[in-house]
């Protein structure tokens, strides 16, 4: 007993250390939380040109195309610069909505930023930014916001180069001609497919479908996706003829789709290239000023997810 | 030692029962870092305080070896926590890899010292 008295003596705050540490511990955790899904960094604003004063020979164009009338029902829209058809149906126990998008030129597919900015954590919702680019129709983007790496190039405008760590990680390039490139990011370089003509470069994936054929097996997954979700995935039928796809899932009336379910149903819709896109609460359709799925993270409540971008058909 | 053990004992079951709840709400994603997130304070810190206090040939380290080996454990399970939360989540943190290092490093630092004592 006399020792222990004495031991005690010999420390005047035995926990003090303990507390201290703890405390720094905790703060630099929750510092770390907040870096990774809050605080908005790596900030580029995206330039508007009409506003830096460079002229763009199809912004006339489009400007003049707009007085054409378009032709406007519940499921599509049609100009003569575009035309946008939803077509809805149920397979695998999960609804599907699916856009079939023909363009007369590539520039009518576009890629909105949340808040017109580029950077990590910045996000709005994919009606948000929908709207404030005019839209006509949108779905969720690669949400390239939420990752350090991997390569975003987006309207012509290369924003990262950083491709993804690892192997087999793929990417997706739209070019000028309205062609699709799946590619391994590791052994590309995002400064050589811009200069080849790339218009945007999307960083998720796996790819769904190569030349016509499916290239997921029943056991691929993304590392964040292990079984049954919604989905959003883009492919192209031939030059300037889309598919734009998004399922449902995590509901009971809606079980969601597998990777491999969702080659298929691309597959299946003639898609000759297929890429998925991000997925989970992030599936977002949006037609007209209207969410046509039912976007949900938890399968409780039905509220759109906040992304980082959309890909969207419009003329603005 | 005891007490140590007990404290260790207990952190390795709310690490388990967390991370339990955690992948209950993950909508099928694991990650090893969060679904092992127990094995770091069971096997850094319940071990060793179990053999010390049941081989006795062993000298008991004093507290400044006790603090930094402890920094160490707790620093390499929440780095693993937040390396799990990151992965689940389909994203990474340059925080999380330098607090894994600074785990290690007092990790080191602490059986070092002991050792020198």
């Amino acid at each position: 007993m006399k020792n222990t008295k004495n031991s005690e003596k010999k420390v005047k705050y035995p926990y003090f250390w303990a507390v201290l540490y703890g405390l720094l511990l905790t703060g630099y955790g929750v510092f770390s939380l907040l870096d990774a899904f809050v605080i908005p960094r790596d900030l580029v604003y995206v330039t508007d040109p009409q506003e830096s004063g460079e002229t763009n020979s199809l912004l006339s164009d489009q400007q003049e195309d707009r007085e054409t009338e378009p032709i406007i029902t519940e499921n599509s829209y049609e100009c003569s610069q575009f035309s946008v058809h939803i077509t809805t149906f149920n397979r695998y126990d999960t609804q599907i909505y699916v856009a079939d998008v023909v363009l007369s030129d590539i520039s009518y597919l576009k890629a909105g930023l949340a808040g017109g900015v580029f950077g990590r954590n910045v996000r709005d919702t994919t009606s948000s930014i929908a709207e404030e680019n005019g839209a006509v129709f949108a779905i969720n983007g690669d949400y390239y916001g939420f990752r350090d790496s991997g390569f975003v190039m987006r309207n012509g405008y290369l924003y990262r180069d950083i491709p993804r760590s690892g192997s087999g990680n793929e990417a997706l390039a739209v070019y000028g001609d309205g062609s699709f490139e799946i590619f391994d990011e590791a052994e590309s370089d995002a400064l050589e497919l811009a200069q080849e003509g790339a218009l945007h470069i999307f960083s998720f994936g796996p790819g769904l479908v190569e030349d016509g054929a499916v290239t997921v097996d029943e056991d691929s997954e993304v590392e964040q996706a292990m079984r049954s979700n919604p989905r959003t995935a883009i492919g192209v039928i031939e030059p300037l003829h889309y598919v734009l796809l998004v399922s449902d899932g995590r509901t009971s009336e809606s079980e969601g789709l597998s990777l491999y379910q969702l080659a298929q149903v691309m597959e299946s819709l003639g898609c000759t290239q297929a890429y998925n896109l991000d997925g989970g609460g992030s599936s977002t359709m949006w037609f007209m000023g209207e969410v046509i799925n039912k976007p949900t993270t938890s399968g409780n409540t039905i509220k759109e997810r906040s992304v980082s971008d959309i890909v969207y058909i419009g003329l603005s | 030692m005891k007490k140590g053990m007990l404290i260790y004992l207990a952190v390795s079951l709310f690490c388990l029962l967390f991370s339990l709840v955690y992948n209950q709400f993950s909508h099928g994603v694991h990650s090893p870092f969060m679904t092992w997130l127990f094995a770091w304070p069971l096997v850094l810190g319940c071990l060793p305080c179990g053999a010390f206090l049941l081989l006795r040939a062993l000298r008991p380290p004093k507290r400044l070896a006790v603090n930094i080996y402890n920094s160490g454990v707790a620093a390499l399970t929440v780095s693993s926590l937040l390396r799990g939360i990151f992965e689940i989540a389909g994203t990474a943190s340059v925080y999380q890899q330098w607090l894994m290092t600074a785990g290690l490093i007092f990790l080191t630092a602490g059986i070092i010292i002991y050792i020198w004592e």
